[in-house]
């Protein structure tokens, strides 16, 4: 792994066409700004490991019934 | 086609009525093929049920009937994946999770299953926007499409 160290408002470049500025950095919060093109997937790491977990939970839903208006 | 399922039995389902998710689901990578099927116990909450394993089916609800002004940016990849050329092809899934206090039900809005209903192709795609939650209750809104308040569930294609 490159590690590298940045203050705010510096910039990496990534290939030809991605750039990752560090906009600002408060405590222990760093906002990141990041210029990819379109085809570029970019996706925080805990949203994939909370939707498994999510998707996982879902299938062992227990019976349930919603009331509703009905006619009868 | 029979298919037998843990929750519903033997059900019935044309085979052109199954929907394909290439890169199955997260979680779920090796289940590829899934069937909706409605209940109306849970309307408008119905079921992603796999084909290929009876024990496995999600409660799923279609986000604009509970989210009017949800939006979502699909990337290239995945609309090319999903052969989407046109919104209207498209249907927006969010897999619910249901306690036993259905009261506290919340849907996984970050990450939300994108079907394209021609040709039955789905994903469920990770949104870049940090604006929706994984966990955004969902309750008071399910009760109002029920209660035929707002919301489109009525169009929810029945059996599909």
């Amino acid at each position: 792994m490159l590690v590298l160290s940045r203050r705010a408002s510096e910039t990496i470049l990534l290939g030809n066409d991605i750039r990752i500025v560090i906009l600002a950095v408060e405590g222990e919060r760093v906002r990141i700004g990041i210029d990819a093109p379109r085809s570029v997937r970019i996706v925080r790491n805990e949203l994939v490991a909370e939707t498994v977990d999510l998707n996982k939970t879902a299938t062992q839903t227990p019976l349930f019934h919603l009331s509703r208006k009905k006619d009868d | 086609m029979t298919y037998q399922t843990f929750r519903f039995g033997a059900v019935e389902c044309s085979p052109e009525r199954v929907h394909r998710f290439p890169e199955g689901l997260p979680g779920l990578d090796h289940l590829h093929e899934f069937i909706f099927i409605h209940d109306e116990e849970t309307e408008p909450i119905f079921w992603m049920q796999s084909t290929q394993d009876p024990q496995i089916a999600l409660p799923v609800a279609e986000v604009f009937a509970l989210i009017e002004d949800y939006s979502l940016d699909i990337g290239d990849d995945d609309l090319a994946l999903l052969h989407i050329h046109d919104p209207e092809e498209v249907m927006v899934l969010v897999v619910v999770v249901i306690p036993r206090d259905v009261q506290t039900m919340t849907a996984n809005l970050a990450a939300p299953i994108v079907i394209q209903r021609n040709e039955r192709l789905g994903k469920q795609i990770f949104t870049a926007d940090t604006a929706y939650s994984v966990r955004h209750p969902i309750f008071e809104a399910v009760m109002r499409v029920l209660e035929g308040g707002q919301g489109d569930a009525g169009t929810i294609p029945q059996g599909e």
